[in-house]
């Protein structure tokens, strides 16, 4: 019994960190580090992860053993190809398994075992929260290129959010947070109450890893791709890479980082909301049997 | 559908990139999966009520996860695997270390 406690206290303190320190990215690149260090690594101790399909969810095996949540909950999941991306995430792992990357695995387990027993209403309100500090909001008044690299960068997806919601929000040009009316905060509220559990465990966090609700509202609604999310959420620093060079082992990583959070996080959004759907009709149809 | 070529370019990618994954010869399950769903979704992508772009955006945002991902460990194994020494981290940003002093050559020492 010993191995799996380990495993709990382990995985609680991971997700802690990540949820602690991820605002300030050196603290959280130098957490992560100490944590890896600190850690025993977790060798590879299988061959072949594969998917089962049990009472219309999917689970995972590992040779001959279900995997297991952080938990100690059964680790399922509502869709094929949710399981068969996870089977894969497992699949790519070689002699030392590097949990730290598996993202669409830890996001399933939070979704699992909801390990700060978070409900419905503190998830939406923690995504909302974002709303008021959105990065697209804060604006700078110079170098004046900049200005117009964000605006004409920024602009388009605070337009589509307008018109697509029927919501009002006026950025800030000075220190002061953006000004975002009762109403804009309530139409966002019962939107994003129309999803799932796990997709809103999914949305928490793509907004937590790029600043910003709006970025990823546009990319959840498929108007613009996860590139074009990362790019928007990261326009300062593109511009100063742009003036002082690019030094890969810093931009680079984070960049790639980025993408792998951002994208796990929307393929676990889109997956674990479309089956939900598919679900409700078929029920629908057996009362209409019945 | 978005243009057949971009598809058949997102198709292509995707399955290179499983190839990382999975070296073996015989297909895997997810590699199946991919080539049903394209087949599945090679005439219109609005089947089963599903958006124009719907079925493109989830497979674009699929492979750049598996690309972003591999690109990511490439460098970190490069960059990160193991703590640099004082002298390679110089090195990284151009500069060189002083000769350190040895009391050997030290004529004063003799």
């Amino acid at each position: 019994m010993a191995a799996p406690m380990f495993f709990t206290v382990r995985s609680v303190l991971t997700v802690s960190l990540r949820y602690h320190t991820q605002s300030n990215v050196y603290g959280y690149h130098y957490n992560q580090k100490k944590c890896m260090s600190t850690y025993r690594e977790l060798k590879k101790f299988y061959k072949n992860a594969s998917i089962v399909t049990s009472e219309g969810w999917y689970e995972i095996n590992l040779d001959k053993r279900k995997l297991r949540t952080p938990g100690g909950n059964l680790f399922r999941v509502p869709n094929e190809a949710l399981a068969l991306a996870i089977a894969t995430e497992w699949n790519s792992q070689d002699k030392v398994i590097k949990r730290h990357n598996m993202h669409l695995t830890s996001l399933c387990n939070t979704a699992l075992d909801n390990p700060f027993h978070k409900t419905r209403d503190v998830l939406t309100d923690s995504i909302i929260h974002f709303l008021e500090t959105d990065t697209m909001c804060y604006r700078l008044t110079e170098p004046e290129d900049l200005v117009q690299f964000q605006s004409q960068n920024w602009d388009p997806v605070i337009n589509w959010a307008k018109d697509r919601y029927k919501i009002d929000i006026t950025p800030t040009y000075t220190i002061a947070p953006p000004d975002v009316p009762q109403h804009t905060k309530d139409t966002i509220r019962r939107h994003l109450l129309s999803y799932s559990d796990w997709a809103l465990f999914g949305y928490q966090f793509a907004v937590d890893s790029v600043k910003s609700l709006l970025i990823i509202m546009a990319l959840v609604d498929k108007f613009i791709s996860v590139d074009t999310a990362v790019h928007l959420s990261r326009l300062e620093q593109e511009y100063q890479v742009k003036k002082w060079g690019n030094v890969e082992w810093y931009h680079d990583i984070d960049e790639y980082e980025l993408k792998t959070r951002l994208a796990s996080a929307i393929l676990f959004i889109h997956w674990s909301s479309e089956n939900v759907s598919i679900k409700q009709k078929a029920s629908l149809a057996i009362q209409n049997i019945c | 559908m978005a243009a057949p070529s971009r598809s058949i370019s997102l198709y292509r990618n995707l399955l290179k990139e499983l190839k990382h994954v999975y070296k073996d010869k015989t297909e895997s399950p997810a590699q199946i999966f991919v080539k049903d769903q394209f087949r599945n979704f090679q005439v219109t992508t609005e089947k089963v009520c599903r958006g124009r772009n719907e079925v493109y955006h989830t497979g674009e945002t699929y492979l750049c996860l598996l690309q972003n991902l591999r690109k990511y460990e490439e460098l970190h194994a490069q960059y990160h695997s193991q703590e640099r020494s004082v002298e390679s981290s110089a090195n990284l940003v151009g500069l060189k270390l002083p000769k350190t002093y040895n009391p050997d050559s030290n004529p004063s020492n003799k």
